[in-house]
């Protein structure tokens, strides 16, 4: 029973583990890219702790998907900002992500990014005001990863760090 | 203990048992473990306010730490709290192992979050809630209580209601009738396996009591179905609940330790279940009618619950059948419920049918129990 108790005991941290290991991974390991944000609703740009956001992905204010491709599968590529409906279409791209789009918006689960709440309302702020970027890590498998989220294009603890405190 | 003391006070006084067995009742009772239930329940809700706090603590304070600090944080929580259980089941502290079991495994569930804020994944409650559920099937099948088996049940139910909702069928009301008339299935069909491969008695009663408490939510609302929707459901939705119930009648078929006149009211249980939803499917009727399927359906699984020794589930459906009868009496004569002689007349049925109840209700149980017993 000691045995199988250590066992059972080590299953939960070996996992979480291994999880956390292989998102630090995807993170250092990928290529880095900034992409612009925008907010994308008017009422539910931040839930909780969470800031949600539209990312930009073409130039020009360009969409990856409009709102009758909901559902469907589209592709983007990292090295020269073009989308694609098949993946054989954007062969000779190294950093390309798989994403569906829902409601006009091209998701590949980095839309999301985990602020403090206390800090909410000045971000929502920014980040209507078209002035937040991301930095995501993309890796050659197609897997991409918030890394950071940039304000003025500086990390956003520095932006907050520089304004004056009410 | 006072009541037992007292009892073999009683006991020995009348010449029941000798001071020997008095002696021997008491060094047995002194070693077993106690159950009390009071205390069990607190310790249950101490360890989830302290785990919610935790989790809590690392959500309001996560900005001051940098994200390493939070991970080393988190891992060497989780290592305390491991080591705290190990220990606690070399000194044999039954209550310390109980309750460090509640708090590790919602530190996982905390841990699962706190990896999401640091690396900002986009994944879906539901897909953390699984590999929680994963994770942390081991390590809760050891809890000799109810309690974690049947949270990591509630956890596993929920998501999967949540990702069939709305794949199916575009309407709500077919989406609803499939989730209510599958979910309980899915429950007793799990609950057969473990029955029949009795793995783990804990996991085998929470799934139970789930099968029981979403069946009987179902029941009622598909009974009452009428009163919701004015049109009526898909026969389609069922096709699922009807597999589930064919395996669910093979799988308790295939126990060899369970009597023959069983198997067939736990398939009549099923059948009628079925049925209560399928009445709803077909043709317009009376709202009343839906009782012709729903009382055999209470009987059988007042029944059923008996049998397998379960006296007070028995009470309560006996109960349930009783306020039907009067639910059949106010819908089919709901005009003459709401005069004066009306509402006289239905407080002297409750009356009698309670009367009823405590006069037929041992005799029944004890007819049940004859009529089970027999192969």
């Amino acid at each position: 029973m000691k045995k199988k108790l250590i066992i059972c005991l080590a299953i939960p941290i070996f996992c979480l583990a291994a999880l956390t290991a292989s998102k630090a991974y995807k993170e250092m390991a990928g290529k880095k890219f900034t992409l612009d944000i925008v907010g994308f609703d008017p009422r539910d740009l931040l839930s909780g702790h969470y800031l949600i956001y539209r990312v930009n992905y073409l130039k020009d204010g360009k969409r990856v998907c409009s709102y009758s491709d909901s559902g469907k599968k589209k592709y983007y590529c990292f090295d020269n900002m073009r989308s694609a409906e098949k993946s054989n279409y954007l062969s000779n791209c190294n950093y390309k992500v798989e994403g569906t789009c829902e409601r006009g918006r091209f998701k590949v689960g980095i839309e999301r990014f985990y602020i403090p709440e206390e800090y909410s309302v000045e971000l929502d702020k920014v980040v209507r005001d078209q002035r937040g970027s991301i930095i995501i890590s993309v890796n050659t498998k197609g897997d991409a990863q918030v890394s950071n989220l940039l304000i003025n294009n500086m990390d956003w603890k520095d932006y907050l760090k520089s304004i004056p405190k009410k | 203990m006072k009541n037992l003391d007292k009892k073999l006070k009683e006991w020995s006084s009348r010449d029941l048992l000798t001071e020997n067995q008095v002696s021997s009742i008491k060094e047995y009772e002194d070693s077993v473990p106690k159950k009390n239930l009071l205390i069990n329940t607190f310790i249950a809700i101490a360890s989830t306010v302290i785990g919610i706090g935790i989790i809590s603590m690392v959500a309001a304070n996560w900005i001051s730490f940098p994200n390493w600090a939070k991970l080393i944080l988190n891992f060497v929580l989780l290592g305390s709290c491991a080591f705290g259980i190990y220990r606690s089941y070399l000194s044999k502290k039954n209550l310390a192992f109980e309750g460090l079991m509640v708090l590790y495994v919602l530190l996982c569930l905390a841990s699962i979050g706190v990896i999401s804020q640091v690396y900002h994944t986009g994944g879906k409650l539901e897909h953390a809630i699984y590999f929680w559920c994963l994770m942390t099937l081991p390590v809760i099948s050891l809890s000799k209580r109810f309690y974690l088996p049947l949270l990591w049940t509630c956890a596993l139910i929920w998501p999967l209601i949540l990702s069939v909702n709305m794949v199916f069928f575009s309407s709500y009301k077919n989406n609803f009738a499939m989730i209510a008339s599958t979910t309980p299935l899915i429950c007793g069909l799990i609950a057969s396996l473990l029955d029949l491969t009795k793995i783990n008695e804990q996991f085998l009663k929470s799934f139970r009591l789930l099968a029981f408490t979403l069946g009987l939510g179902a029941v009622f609302w598909a009974d009452f179905f009428g009163y919701f929707w004015s049109t009526n459901i898909n026969l389609q939705t069922l096709i699922p609940a009807a597999v589930l119930a064919i395996i669910t009648i093979l799988v308790f078929t295939m126990r060899s330790d369970v009597a023959i006149k069983r198997k067939l009211v736990f398939s009549l249980m099923l059948i009628f279940y079925l049925l209560i939803f399928g009445f709803q499917g077909v043709g317009s009727r009376q709202e009343h009618w839906g009782a012709f399927i729903d009382i055999p359906l209470l009987f059988l699984a007042s029944i059923y619950f008996l049998s397998i020794d379960y006296k007070k589930v028995f009470s309560f459906l006996s109960a349930l059948i009783g306020i039907r009868f009067l639910i059949v009496y106010f819908q089919a004569f709901g005009g003459l419920a709401s005069t004066g002689i009306g509402l006289i007349v239905s407080g002297v049925l409750i009356l009698v049918f309670l009367k009823l109840w405590m006069k037929f209700n041992p005799k029944f149980e004890k007819w049940t129990n004859e009529l089970m017993e027999t192969k």
